[in-house]
């Protein structure tokens, strides 16, 4: 069921991981992406060794990244095979008419997939380890520099906060118009693709309707909880660098630089 | 004959992983034909977990259904039928309505079904007059109308399907006093009229009193009783520690027998509750003056 | 003064953009005061005005004629409606369209953040608002798995952290099964009597409205019976005429006394019921 997917969930705990100020988190996220995609597979390692020892900090059970692959698989497997036959140059380990397995091949397949797998990995840490509201926090402050330049930089963190929040209310919504539809006979499994497209109407018109309902009935609450957009408004948690985030950026930027110099050297 | 026979029937969510939980816990069960049956618990009791097994939506982890003694799952590309001969009307039903008038929102069950249009017609005008909405109605946008009225044009929906068998789960939830007794009017008339087997999933013991025959309580899952109505109130206290309030008049018909009062102990209406005293009243004092 | 809330003489169609009206009028020349301290609940059918009367009070709406007043200023003033706000909180009814945040505790202290309240004093009100309500334990949970009755107090310590002198239920039990019902009013009958919050609590469940100091009773946009709950539920024509509930206990004298035995109807609790009845016998 929709229910069961967990990419952009959050789990709470109080690992390392989980204390780390949520702005450094993103860097380094980003900073960690650069590493997985430059230069050759030796670099690689960097960025392998370094998500490891990330994910053991954050103590959460290697099960839910599974989770959160699982459903990326095919994906994985699409991009592996086109690789494996479209890539023809270096030495031939086996041929079968005009199906060629060869050594860049096999290695750019294993690049391709090792990246993904750990980009998906890498990714969901950050989420699973750091509250939403952190997190669009984290961007609102990261993002604030724009202000000068007229961007809504609140809005838009209040906007992704919100999407957040209904997410799980509006994909179980999703599951019971299915469900009270299927009462009523209709099928969302046979037929061509036009017969599904049609059968999807029945689910995405009251969703629609209750959708923006709960926009409206939302939009009165908060006003009625004094939101004035940004004017005026503090927060709870305010965000401090502690000694523990630079230490922790500064091992990011040592593997970055090792990652680097490896693709450059070898 | 039981129209519906559950076996053994269990249902567990997430099956196999940490999360697992049992919803429905070997129920066994039998509804005869043309039953109007109450079917009360509180919360995460099970009772709608079970009712999604009747008509094929959720398949069991365990145990059967059997619909005219026949597995509903024996031929899983036969389960649509199953699902237009057992209809089910989910907890706020309004939510569902999708389509650009009355008529067609109430159509599109039966147009599922591969009717015809005048088959359709004579459906959708039937079922309208059962649950009360003028004619005028037909051609209007479903989502100009009031809550009640939204309400009936979903409830409409799948009495236009002509089951064997409604389930209504809280029908009535969210709706006041005059609204409530509307909806469990129509309901209580489209029993008598079609003769067919009604289950009304409720939270209120006070609706159930008032329509049903038998009532099934569900406790974590389990099926805790299924019997004649009158018997299940008599174990009045034993439904209030599984967090159902029986309704006010029982509990007090309760009191005057625990002060002394021989009056029976399974009152669950008004009615018969003021039935009882007034005989009582009549035999002590002569009845004088008793009209 | 000792008026939380008054609505004078206020007259209420709805109209659109334009000003144009687009109903029929929702509240005819309503006049009402609530003191200070007070719980009182609004009863009604739906359509009868009722939440209208709410959404005046909390100047969501403004009245087309008469006034309303919060803390003494009045809501047409719109430089003042954060002020009125501040001061009034409104609970809605569906649990899941008030929470704005992720976590419980994050969106407790949505309210106060607007407020531009120091962050300490933030963190202390937030826990102290999560423990009246009884949800402490669940602060760091998201909303999707709480039950509705658990949203409804989070909901409700969303305003209590803001401080408020008074809060405005709208309906907060429609969508929730007994047990979240039985939570919630027992929250609310705690805001009143533990904090002295301003309670009115808009409600179609007499059995809710038993629970408060005054009831007052609507009906197409009027105001038709204002008293105690004891006065107001032992006249049960008068109530189901309007498409109201009556206590079965003062049904039940109803119709003791139709079939002619000698009783009077003024009993709402089974107690008291079942010490009338026993009168008769005695």
């Amino acid at each position: 069921m929709l229910k069961d997917i967990t990419i952009g969930q959050y789990f709470p705990g109080n690992s390392l991981l989980h204390r780390l100020d949520a702005r450094f988190k993103i860097v380094m996220t980003l900073l960690y992406i650069v590493m997985l995609f430059m230069g050759a597979l030796y670099s690689l390692v960097f960025g392998v060794v370094y998500c490891v020892m990330a994910l053991i900090l954050s103590r959460l059970p290697v099960k839910l990244f599974w989770k959160s692959l699982r459903p990326l698989l095919p994906i994985l497997l699409f991009t592996a095979v086109l690789d494996l036959l479209f890539i023809t140059d270096g030495t031939v380990y086996f041929q079968l008419g005009f199906f060629k397995l060869t050594e860049d091949g096999v290695l750019t397949a294993l690049q391709m997939v090792l990246r993904i797998i750990f980009l998906i990995i890498g990714s969901s840490l950050l989420t699973y380890t750091t509250s939403p509201i952190q997190l669009t926090d984290a961007i609102e402050r990261l993002l604030s520099p724009l202000k000068k330049l007229k961007f809504p930089v609140h809005s838009f963190a209040m906007m992704m906060t919100i999407a957040l929040r209904f997410i799980p209310t509006l994909m179980e919504e999703t599951d019971k118009i299915i469900a009270a539809q299927k009462a009523r006979g209709a099928s969302f499994d046979t037929g061509k693709l036009k017969d599904k497209a049609k059968a999807l109407v029945p689910v995405l018109i009251p969703l629609f309707v209750s959708a923006f309902r709960r926009a409206e009935e939302l939009a009165t609450a908060m006003e009625c909880r004094c939101y004035r957009g940004d004017v005026g408004r503090t927060k709870m948690k305010q965000m401090h660098a502690a000694a523990r985030d630079w230490a922790a950026l500064g091992v990011t930027l040592v593997f970055l630089i090792g990652s680097a110099a490896a693709s450059l050297l070898l | 004959m039981a129209i519906l026979r559950t076996e053994e029937l269990t249902y567990q969510y997430s099956a196999g992983t940490p999360f697992e939980k049992t919803a429905v816990d070997h129920v066994d069960l039998e509804i005869e034909e043309g039953a109007f049956v109450g079917v009360i618990g509180s919360t995460g009791s099970g009772k709608s977990t079970l009712m999604q097994h009747f008509n094929g939506l959720l398949r069991p982890t365990s145990g059967a259904v059997y619909l005219d003694g026949m597995d509903i799952w024996a031929d899983k590309t036969k389960i649509r039928d199953v699902r237009f001969q057992v209809g089910l009307v989910f907890q706020y039903p309004e939510y569902q309505l999708f389509e650009e008038t009355v008529y067609r929102d109430i159509a599109y069950g039966p147009k599922n079904m591969g009717l015809t249009e005048s088959e359709i017609k004579e459906r959708v005008l039937e079922t309208a007059e059962l649950v009360g909405l003028p004619e005028e109605l037909l051609e209007q946008s479903p989502f100009a109308l009031s809550g009640g009225q939204k309400r009936r044009v979903a409830i409409a929906g799948v009495m236009a399907l002509r089951p064997r068998i409604l389930i209504l789960d809280e029908p009535t939830a969210g709706l006041d006093p005059m609204g409530r007794e509307d909806i469990l009017g129509e309901i209580r008339a489209y029993h008598k009229k079609t003769g067919g087997t009604v289950l009304l999933v409720s939270h209120s013991m006070e609706d159930v009193a008032k329509c049903a025959e038998k009532i099934l309580v569900m406790d974590h899952g389990k099926k805790f009783c299924y019997e004649d109505t009158a018997a299940v109130f008599r174990r009045a206290q034993e439904l209030e520690t599984l967090g159902l309030s029986v309704p006010q008049v029982t509990r007090i018909c309760m009191e005057l027998r625990r002060r002394g009062l021989p009056l029976g102990d399974d009152i669950y209406t008004v009615q018969q509750a003021a039935r009882q005293l007034a005989a009582l009243y009549q035999g002590r004092k002569g009845g004088a003056s008793i009209c | 003064m000792n008026v939380q809330l008054k609505a004078d003489h206020v007259w209420f169609h709805y109209t659109d953009e334009e000003g144009n009206r687009t109903s029929e009028d929702v509240l005819k020349d309503v006049s009402l005061e609530i003191k200070k301290g007070s719980f009182t609940a609004i009863l009604g059918h739906n359509g009868s005005g009722k939440s209208t009367l709410a959404r005046l009070l909390n100047a969501i709406l403004v009245p087309i004629s008469g006034s309303v007043w919060v803390n003494g200023i009045e809501t047409r003033d719109e430089e003042q409606l954060y002020e009125i706000r501040r001061h009034t909180g409104m609970v809605f009814q569906n649990p899941d369209n008030q929470i704005v945040a992720t976590i419980v505790e994050e969106d407790v202290a949505f309210g106060p953040e607007n407020l531009g309240i120091e962050p300490q004093e933030i963190r202390r009100r937030v826990d102290e608002a999560l423990r009246a309500v009884d949800m402490y334990e669940y602060r760091l949970h998201a909303p999707s798995q709480l039950s509705g009755g658990q949203k409804q107090r989070v909901a409700i310590a969303g305003i209590i952290a803001m401080r408020p002198d008074c809060i405005i239920l709208d309906e907060p039990t429609a969508m929730l099964d007994p047990r979240g019902r039985r939570e919630v009013m027992k929250t609310i009958r705690m805001l009143n009597e533990e904090h002295g919050i301003t309670v009115v609590l808009i409600t179609h469940y007499m059995d809710e409205a038993v629970q408060a100091d005054r009831v007052v009773v609507m009906d197409d946009g009027k105001i038709i019976m204002d008293s105690t709950p004891g006065a107001v539920f032992t006249k049960p024509e008068l109530l189901q005429a309007v498409g109201l509930d009556v206590p079965q206990a003062a049904e039940l004298l109803q119709s003791l006394k139709e079939a002619g035995l000698p009783v009077e109807v003024t009993a709402i609790d089974e107690a008291s019921c079942a010490d009338v009845i026993m009168n008769l016998f005695a």
